[in-house]
């Protein structure tokens, strides 16, 4: 827990991960160096199976690395789980079908022995923030997918967590809503100032969202290039029309493609 | 067993537009199943009276169903209404059922639990439990009771061994079937294995878990009825049905009328369990969800 480190969100050195199984060793993750500082936006792309989501897991104290060090805020990444400072979006909802719009959002906190009145109230701000507000008494198959997302989203937000982990969390939408709950996402980033690592496969949205931009290539799974986003926040639909915005995603696709070349 | 639907917030009055829990809808249902129950006892009762005349037997072998039910206004020899001895008797039946039910239930929710945790528990245990489950309990009944006694504890013993079995698989296959990524969810939370098990693992298995208390409900009552028919009971349908059998000759409607009551008391335990499941899972109970 040194002084400098504390300025990283999130920090990975030299991380390495390497899966043992019957068919043989996979080697997901290779001399990952990763740096988000407080506050910052980064996202991930790269070809599938490159270990995004490896990656990810480590940071979120799921998955235990092989190599190198990892740290959340300057703490392992076991200690932060502990002290509730990151919550997880995963791919999908993950939403728990038996419990109510709200009662899902409540969960982290309930495991945290939050009494019920003051976790009913946190969750129906966080609803709120994600415009779900008159939905709280639905079942989450009452929902369509964007909506449960956004329930996922709010329930990752329930513990007022200063990182957020989200793996391809728009991954299964169509454009117009990703590029809508884009922009809500931009939104609530903008009030709560949390350190975000964001996976994904669409290039605008990676340049839409990010401050900067991790490109990495598969086996073993690898950062190929940084690349800073300089278009300043808060950010709107306008942004996409920018020609900075072109530019940036004709570079990140040159990126991901001499990536996607590195793996045969 | 499911603290999941209690409704974490019932002063928010917003309007669910889930119409199909709406409570008409819900009893026009119950009105419905209520209904087709009704005519599938009447069609029961009219196969009855058509086998009878293809058959040919005589009304000894086969009593007609309105004879057979107006034996049950008559009087016993101990000076009492007939049905009243069977609504006796029955709630004896049903009182011995209901604690080997709870008790085989405690037994079974723990066990399942055990074995979908540990795959050490699970493996050495299922084989046993599955090998008991092929012990003849009738076979094995009087033994129990030159053993324990004709008491309770023996009735208690038997209807808890055969409600344990369904219970345990039960909630053994739920608990395995979680998906792993609502696992990590709670893992991210930091939920102890106890409140996952609350909060994650027996919400998620209860649809399955009440799948095998239905079973169980029905396995209650007939251990019950087994647990009686050593020689030595002194009460419950067990006995009514021994002592008609010994009446059969002068007398057959007595055994077609403890037979139905038999029928009676395990239906209410089965549709007791259903009405249970579908308070506490919602729609979950007709398997809409999961
Ligand atoms: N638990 C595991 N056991 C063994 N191998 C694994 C495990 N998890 C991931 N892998 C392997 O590690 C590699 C990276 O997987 P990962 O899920 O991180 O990829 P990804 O970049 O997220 O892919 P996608 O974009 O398709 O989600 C893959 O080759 C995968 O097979
Ligand atoms: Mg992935």
């Amino acid at each position: 827990m040194s002084g400098e480190s504390q300025n990283f969100g999130l920090r990975a050195t030299q991380l390495g991960k390497r899966f043992s199984s019957k068919g043989g060793d996979v080697q997901a993750l290779e001399n990952v160096d990763l740096e988000v500082k407080q506050g910052g936006f980064m996202s991930i792309i790269g070809p599938s199976g490159c270990g995004k989501s490896t990656l990810l897991r480590a940071f979120s104290d799921l998955v235990e690395p092989s190599t190198g060090e990892i740290s959340v805020n300057g703490k392992l990444p076991s200690e932060a789980r502990a002290a509730r400072e990151f919550g997880v979006v995963f791919q999908s909802p993950n939403l728990l079908p038996w419990r109510t719009v709200l009662r899902n959002v409540t969960l982290p906190l309930q495991v945290m022995g939050v009494d019920r009145q003051s976790r009913n109230q946190t969750a129906q701000e966080m609803l709120d923030l994600v415009g779900l507000e008159s939905f709280s008494r639905h079942h989450p198959w009452q929902l369509s997918g964007g909506m449960q997302q956004r329930v996922a989203i709010a329930r990752a937000l329930s513990t007022n967590p200063s990182v957020l982990l989200m793996d391809e969390p728009f991954g299964a939408l169509d454009e117009i809503t990703r590029d809508r709950l884009n922009l809500e996402l931009m939104r609530i980033w903008g009030n709560l100032s949390a350190t975000i690592l964001f996976i994904t496969h669409s290039i605008t949205e990676a340049v839409f969202l990010s401050s900067q931009i991790a490109v990495m290539s598969s086996r073993p799974g690898r950062i190929t290039e940084l690349i800073d986003v300089n278009i300043p926040y808060p950010r709107n639909t306008e942004t996409r029309d920018l020609p900075e915005f072109y530019e940036l995603v004709i570079e990140v696709r040159r990126a991901l493609l001499e990536a996607s070349a590195l793996t045969t | 067993m499911s603290s999941n639907n209690s409704g974490d917030n019932p002063t928010l009055s917003e309007e669910v537009d889930d119409s199909s829990s709406s409570i008409q809808e819900r009893l026009r249902a119950g009105a419905r199943q209520v209904l087709v129950a009704f005519f599938l006892l009447v069609l029961a009762a009219a196969l009855w009276e058509l086998a009878k005349v293809i058959t040919g037997s005589n009304d000894r072998t086969m009593p007609h169903i309105w004879d057979t039910l107006s034996f049950l206004g008559s009087t016993t020899s101990q000076n009492e209404n007939y049905s009243w001895f069977l609504f006796k008797n029955a709630w004896s039946t049903a009182k011995a059922s209901l604690i080997g039910l709870l008790v085989g239930t405690a037994f079974g929710l723990v066990t399942g639990t055990s074995i979908a945790r540990s795959r050490f528990v699970g493996n050495g245990l299922m084989p046993l439990i599955v090998a008991a489950q092929a012990v003849p309990i009738v076979a094995i009944a009087p033994a129990l009771v030159l053993w324990l006694g004709t008491g309770g504890v023996t009735k208690t013993v038997i209807t808890t061994y055969l409600t344990f079995f369904p219970i345990t698989v039960a909630t053994a296959r739920g608990i395995q079937s979680v998906p792993k990524e609502s696992h990590e969810l709670l893992r991210t939370y930091g939920a102890s294995k106890r409140t996952s098990l609350r909060i994650l693992e027996l919400p998620f298995a209860s649809p399955l878990i009440f799948v095998g208390l239905e079973t169980a409900a029905a396995f209650s009552v007939v251990g019950a009825i087994v647990a009686e028919l050593p020689f030595g009971s002194k009460e419950g349908l067990g006995v009514v049905i021994l002592t008609s059998w010994q009446f059969y000759i002068t007398e057959p409607r007595a055994l077609y009328c403890v037979a139905l009551t038999s029928c009676a008391l395990g239906a209410v335990f089965v549709l007791s369990v259903r009405l249970m499941a579908y308070f506490a899972l919602g729609p979950r109970s007709q398997g809409e969800v999961l």
